[in-house]
Order: C-alpha cells, then sequence, then structure tokens
C-alpha cells in the first residue's frame, strides 16, 4: 500500500496489461502437461473411437478389449485422424484401425497390421504415440507425459454406495484453467454474485477459515459455517427446524470445505443439517490456452434420486451461468505470478494467495523437470 | 527418410509428425514450405468454373485468395481482378451490356464499363471522357478448354495446359461431376488422395476396392514428359462389377479385371484411365484448385467409350459425387494440413508409397524453382 492515496494494482495500467500476462501465463499452461486431467466422460465413448483434445493435442480416445487408451490422433502414415477410424479384432486383441489404408494399433499404439505389405509388419517398427490413461469416476482421465507429477484427486464418495451421483455437461469456457479453479474456490463473491444461491448480499463478511497444504492438495476449511439460502439442491428435502428465516429471507447454517487437488481438481464438502452431505467433484481441464472444459460431478446422501439429476443440473446451470461471464472477463487472462498485479485483501484472499503461490512452486518444479 | 526397409534398432520408430512435445509444433514445420508450394500454384493453369456455368452473366470465382469475375463476352471467356477501378466494387455483381457493338461489363455502382482488355471504355457521369480513359482493371490469362474455364495468375504459364484426348475423340461421351468445395484441404493433399491406390480398398470399400484384397498391384512409376508424372499397374487389378460406374458393362462376374494408369499433369491434374481387354475406355479427368490455401474446388470430367448417352449423369457424374464424400472428412483431418516438406515426417512403404514420394519431391523441386527459399 502506498502512502500517497488509493492504490493502484498494476493491473490496473492500461498499457501494459496484455504484455504482463503472456510470459505467465504461457509458463502455467505449459505446466498442466505434468497433471492429470479428465477429457471426457466416460459414457460418451461408445464402441468406435472418439476424439478430444487436452493442451491443443488432439487425441484419439478408444475402448480396446474393456480398457481405455489415448493415442496421438495422427496415423504415422498419412497423418489422418485416427478418432474416423474404427475397432477391429487383431490376432489377439482388439485393434484401432485407421480409415485410410487400414493400418492397425494395439492398445500400446504399436502397428500391428499393414494391409498392403502385411510382409513388412515385423521389421517396420511403426508406433503412434500414446497416454498414461485412466478410467475413473466415469471420466477418462488423461496424463501427456509418461510421469503424473502428482496422483490423481480421490472422490471416495463416488464409490460409495450410500451416495448418489450425477455427471453434468457444461458449456466449455473462453478463460484459462487456473482462473476458473480460482473462482471455484473463492468464498468472497458467493454473497454478492450469487446472491439469493449460495450467499446473501447483506451478509457479505466471509466465515473465518483455515488454509493448510496437505500432500498435493490445497486445503480449506471454514471455521465457522455460513448462512446459505435454501435453494433447489435440498429444496425438497429440508424441513422444520433445519431452516432460518429472517429479514434476508430463508437459509440453513452450512459448514463447507474443499479439497483443491493441486493445479485444477476441485472436491468441495458441505455438511447441511441432519447429517446431510453435499460433494461436488470439480475439474477445469484446459482445452488449450483460453479453453476450459468443466467436468463436474455432483453426489449426495440424501433428496429423491428420481429428481436429482434435474435438481442438481438446473441448479448448477444457474451457479454457472452466473460465473462465466465474469471469469471470462478477467484481465489479465492468466493469473499472473507477480503477486503485486492484482490487489489482495487478508484474510478474505488467503485461498487465492496460497493457490497462486503454490501454483508458481509448481511451474518452477516442472521446468526444473521438463523432458 | 522412415522407409519399411530399415530396421531401427532403437524401439519402435515413432515418424517425426508425432513429435508434438518441447519445441516441435506439428503447425510451424510445415509453414514454410506450405506457403512455398502454395505460393508455386500461381504459375500453373486452374479450371475456376464449368463453361456451361457461365453464360450471359458475370460470376466470382477464387484461385490462390484472389477474388476473380469470370465473364464471356461475345462468346470468349475472361477474366479478370474481382474490383471496380473507380470505388473497389465486385464487377462479378455487375452484368454484360452492349458498348459500339462489343459486349462489356459494367459495374452495378456506377455503370463504368470495361472491354474485355480491361480497359474502362465509359464512365457515365462523364461521357466525355470516352476513348481516353487511362483506367483499367487486371485481366488475367484464361482458356475455355475440356469444358471447363482455366486460369493462370501469372502471365507466363510454367507448363502448358493439360493433354485430355478423350475429351475431343467423338467415340467419347463426357459429363460434368457437379464441382463442390472442400474448406479444410490444401490442394496437394487432394492430388495425393487422387492417385493414391492402398486407400480404394478401405475408403471406398465395394466400391472401387474390396477390404479384403488390401495388397495393391504392383505398379510402375515415371515421368513420362516434362510435366507429367505417370503411374501405370504393371498388372490388372479387381474392381467390383456391381460398382455404379460399371453398370453399362454387361457381365456376369463378381469383379471386373481391369488396368489403370494415372498421369499427373504437375502439379495437380490428374487424367485416371480405367480400361479392360474387351476395349471398354473410362477417363477421369480431374483437378482440384487452390481457391485458398486451405480450400479447393473439385473439378472433374468423365469421359467413356461405352454405355448410353442417357445414362453417363448418374453412372458417372452422380456416382464420382458419392467417391468424394467418402474421401472428403479423411483428407481433411490430414496433419500437418500440407504436404510435409521433410519427407521424414510421414512413413513410406516401398511399393506402396513411390508414387507419393516421386510427387512430392517434383513438387518441391517445382517450389525451389518458382518460389526460391
Amino acid at each position: 500500500m502506498t502512502a500517497t492515496g488509493w492504490p493502484l494494482a498494476k493491473n490496473q495500467a492500461m498499457d501494459t496489461t496484455s504484455e504482463v500476462s503472456l510470459e505467465g501465463d504461457a509458463r502455467i499452461y505449459e505446466s498442466l502437461r505434468h497433471f492429470w486431467h479428465p477429457v471426457m466422460y466416460a459414457d460418451d465413448l461408445g464402441d468406435g473411437p472418439a476424439q478430444a483434445t487436452l493442451c491443443e493435442v488432439q487425441l484419439a480416445i478408444v475402448r480396446l478389449d474393456g480398457e481405455v487408451s489415448a493415442f496421438n490422433d495422427l496415423c504415422p502414415h498419412r497423418g489422418t485422424a485416427l478418432s474416423l477410424g474404427s475397432v477391429v479384432d487383431g490376432e489377439s486383441c482388439q485393434e484401432l484401425r485407421c480409415a485410410y489404408h487400414g493400418w492397425q494399433y494395439d492398445d500400446g499404439g504399436r502397428c500391428t497390421t499393414i494391409p498392403q505389405r502385411p510382409d513388412l509388419v515385423d521389421n517396420l517398427r511403426v508406433r503412434v504415440q500414446t497416454f498414461p490413461t485412466v478410467e475413473r469416476y466415469g471420466l477418462i482421465w488423461v496424463c501427456l507425459l509418461q510421469d503424473p507429477m502428482f496422483p490423481m484427486a480421490e472422490f471416495p464418495q463416488y464409490d460409495d454406495p450410500r451416495f448418489q451421483h450425477h455427471h453434468m455437461k457444461m458449456p466449455d469456457w473462453n478463460c484459462t484453467s487456473p482462473r476458473r479453479v480460482e473462482n471455484y474456490v473463492d468464498l468472497g463473491h458467493f454473497a454478492i454474485l450469487h446472491d439469493g444461491f449460495l450467499g446473501q448480499v447483506n451478509h457479505p463478511e466471509i466465515p473465518r477459515h483455515d488454509v493448510w497444504r496437505e500432500d498435493h492438495i490445497l486445503r480449506i476449511k471454514q471455521l465457522e459455517p455460513n448462512r446459505e439460502p435454501v435453494n433447489e439442491k435440498y429444496a425438497t428435502d429440508i424441513s422444520g427446524d433445519e431452516v432460518v428465516v429472517d429479514d434476508d429471507g430463508e437459509f440453513t447454517m452450512t459448514d463447507q470445505e474443499w479439497w483443491l487437488t493441486m493445479p485444477l481438481t476441485v472436491l468441495l464438502h458441505q455438511t447441511l443439517p441432519g447429517d446431510r452431505h453435499y460433494y461436488l467433484f470439480f475439474h477445469a481441464t484446459p482445452l488449450d490456452p483460453g479453453t476450459v472444459r468443466n467436468f463436474t460431478i455432483h453426489a449426495r446422501n440424501f433428496g429423491d434420486p428420481d429428481k436429482a439429476q434435474q435438481e442438481l443440473f438446473s441448479f448448477s446451470q444457474t451457479i454457472y451461468g452466473q460465473d462465466k461471464p465474469i471469469v471470462e472477463s478477467q484481465r489479465p487472462e492468466a493469473l499472473s505470478r507477480d503477486l503485486s498485479h492484482e490487489l489482495h485483501l487478508q484474510d478474505v484472499d488467503t485461498v487465492a494467495l496460497q493457490y497462486r503461490l503454490w501454483l508458481s512452486e509448481l511451474v518452477a518444479s516442472t521446468e526444473g523437470t521438463a523432458n | 527418410m522412415n522407409t519399411a526397409e530399415i530396421e531401427d534398432p532403437s524401439d519402435w520408430a515413432l515418424a517425426k509428425n508425432q513429435a508434438f512435445g518441447g519445441d516441435l509444433r506439428i503447425n510451424e514445420i510445415d509453414a514454410e514450405a506450405e506457403d512455398r508450394i502454395y505460393r508455386a500454384l500461381r504459375h500453373f493453369w486452374h479450371p475456376v468454373i464449368y463453361s456451361e456455368e457461365l453464360t450471359d452473366a458475370p460470376r466470382q470465382v477464387w484461385l490462390c485468395g484472389e477474388q476473380l469475375v469470370a465473364v464471356r463476352l461475345d462468346g470468349e471467356v475472361h477474366v479478370f481482378n474481382d474490383m471496380c477501378a473507380h470505388r473497389g466494387t465486385a464487377l462479378s455483381l455487375g452484368k454484360i451490356v452492349v458498348t459500339d457493338d462489343c459486349e462489356t461489363l459494367q459495374c452495378p455502382y456506377h455503370g463504368w464499363r470495361y472491354a474485355s482488355t480491361g480497359h474502362c471504355v465509359l464512365a457515365p457521369q462523364r461521357p466525355d471522357l470516352a476513348g481516353r480513359l487511362r483506367a483499367r482493371i487486371k485481366r488475367y490469362n484464361a482458356i475455355d478448354r475440356y469444358g471447363m474455364v482455366w486460369v493462370c495468375l501469372e502471365d507466363e504459364p510454367h507448363f502448358p495446359l493439360p493433354e485430355f484426348p478423350q475429351f475431343d475423340d467423338p467415340s467419347y461421351d463426357w459429363v460434368a461431376v457437379p464441382s463442390t468445395s472442400w474448406d479444410h484441404t490444401f490442394a496437394v493433399r487432394r492430388t495425393e488422395n487422387y492417385t493414391d491406390p492402398a486407400h480404394l480398398a478401405f475408403v471406398h470399400d465395394g466400391y472401387l476396392g474390396d477390404s479384403s484384397q488390401p495388397e495393391i498391384p504392383a505398379y510402375e512409376v515415371h515421368k513420362t514428359a516434362d510435366n507429367i508424372l505417370q503411374m501405370r499397374l504393371a498388372e490388372p487389378c479387381l474392381e467390383p462389377a456391381t460398382a455404379g460406374k460399371n453398370k453399362s458393362i454387361k457381365t456376369d462376374k463378381e469383379f471386373l479385371s481391369v488396368m489403370k494408369t494415372w498421369d499427373v499433369f504437375m502439379p495437380l491434374t490428374v487424367l485416371l484411365r480405367v480400361f479392360d481387354d474387351e476395349g471398354n475406355d473410362y477417363a477421369l479427368f480431374f483437378h482440384p484448385t487452390p481457391t485458398s490455401a486451405r480450400t479447393l474446388r473439385n473439378f472433374t470430367i468423365g469421359a467413356r467409350n461405352f454405355g448410353e448417352t442417357a445414362t453417363i449423369f448418374d453412372e458417372i457424374a452422380v456416382w464420382n459425387k458419392i467417391v468424394y464424400e467418402q474421401d472428403e472428412p479423411i483428407v481433411s483431418s490430414q496433419r500437418p494440413e500440407s504436404l510435409p516438406e521433410d519427407l521424414s515426417m510421414e512413413m513410406f512403404l516401398a511399393n506402396v508409397d513411390t508414387f507419393s514420394l516421386h510427387y512430392r519431391k517434383w513438387l518441391l523441386a517445382l517450389a525451389d524453382e518458382l518460389v526460391p527459399k
């Protein structure tokens, strides 16, 4: 803070805004190749291959003998997209066949069949690049490097039979992935941007909370409950003395905590009255430097399962719709690594500060290990 | 180059076009080569519209990113830059009017008129200036031949027009395949696709090939003239007799035994001939015109010395449109979008991809000659 009047954050200097972001933007973006990202919902993958994109790399996703593989979407022979091909039975296993000349690849990307010259296949060591791929939580996850820096995020409630879970397909956002994640764990905007949905504008103070590191996870935990308006995600289920009413309307007291698995996965846990638990699992997959695909899964141990899809979907659609134009408008587009570029409020922007500091450290360490 | 016969002792070979990591970005690699090959195409003849589509009104056409107007004046085709010298209006929006017994092209905005030489012969606002106006529009080489209007953007075409003798032979019927635009393909990728014998069994399974017989017959590649790269099968191949294009050939066999030759008039025109020992001869004269670096328009004339005139449109024109629709998504997906200059970027199979290898080498030689580095 300067002594000479109101401080001006560096990002307000119009002429340098775009310049400032370029280098930091590129470095954070490059570092994302070291981590797991979901690239599609598993139920969108049919019998044939499908095309997906991660950090501008075009992928062919395919299920061979039940196991999912991710190939570079390019046949080494003539550069055709393998995602236009088909799954065929090879000698001992299912294989991916290119649509153009019928070259076939096994799940390791090795070419097993060259129909025009079957005699050559054993000495022609053709290979398509493949990437580490895992199917979990109904999502297909890919890492572009062979050794992911951190393990995949945990989401134990997904396999817990007491919980219903619901996948949600939402439009892509035109922003960077870290900006999207910062928005997801931003406690200060609930009362303002989501007034009447996740907070109340007359109560903008944010609950006291702790922020700390645990392995590769940034933990955030409220030390006191916050006022959450009664909303669609539990409207059909909540009643009686669980609901508080005052001049600002109906609300409940909610405890919240977050597990932010670095750098882009968030698990939100809300504890509502009556031992009701709601989990929201989220990952902001970077398709390219300025485009995010939102992978979202809800889980809850209450409510009518038949209504859950509609309740959760329509509620989230509203929330995402409120956030999208705001986050897409942020400049610089990337999170600035120089913290003086924006203004940070003590006890309010702690999460954002901690997240950015860690992200900077990750960038530095990936740059040390990048191949 | 990754060739089929050389064994890589290190592990499985990875073609360079798959290396997307580090500083090697797929789209950067080809940018320079693509640009040079693309610019070299200005030195050659390209069809821009079928003759029968150019009647009593001017038509807008595109070639190598240039917006042109094609117009027939007193029966002769002419091609100009599609921009009035006065206020930059598209002359293709104008019309043909007679001035002093000659047809002229009139701009729709202020009525300026242009003669076949490109000179402005009348500015209606100042008729007193007629004959003294120095305004003119750029005019390009244009020829009406083989049912198409051909244009060369440079004053001296590097090679003469391709030859299509069947077109003028009275024992052949011909038909124009309705032209279609492809929006994501560089024209040379399309010619490579047109001359690729190995994809027929897969992309055109049941149409031009059979997926259970993917091996391709032996063939030879020769330079047969200053501007022709020829591929010729050394032995006959089998084609489904049920194929629409073979309907007029009477046979009770499931497959026809045919010979094929491809004459590529560098850099883009293909004359494909398919013939049998009964004397049936079928010729496809094809050119993918580069409307821009990433788009093309397919022009094709089909000719045959068998069958009825009444069925040629269904059997040849409609048939080839279906075949083209099978190719389009595949060729559009190819990366890099242009043919890579560095041949090690993709894999070449001896005796399978030989033609494509020779074609690319020649293409690069032309680029080196016409667009020096």
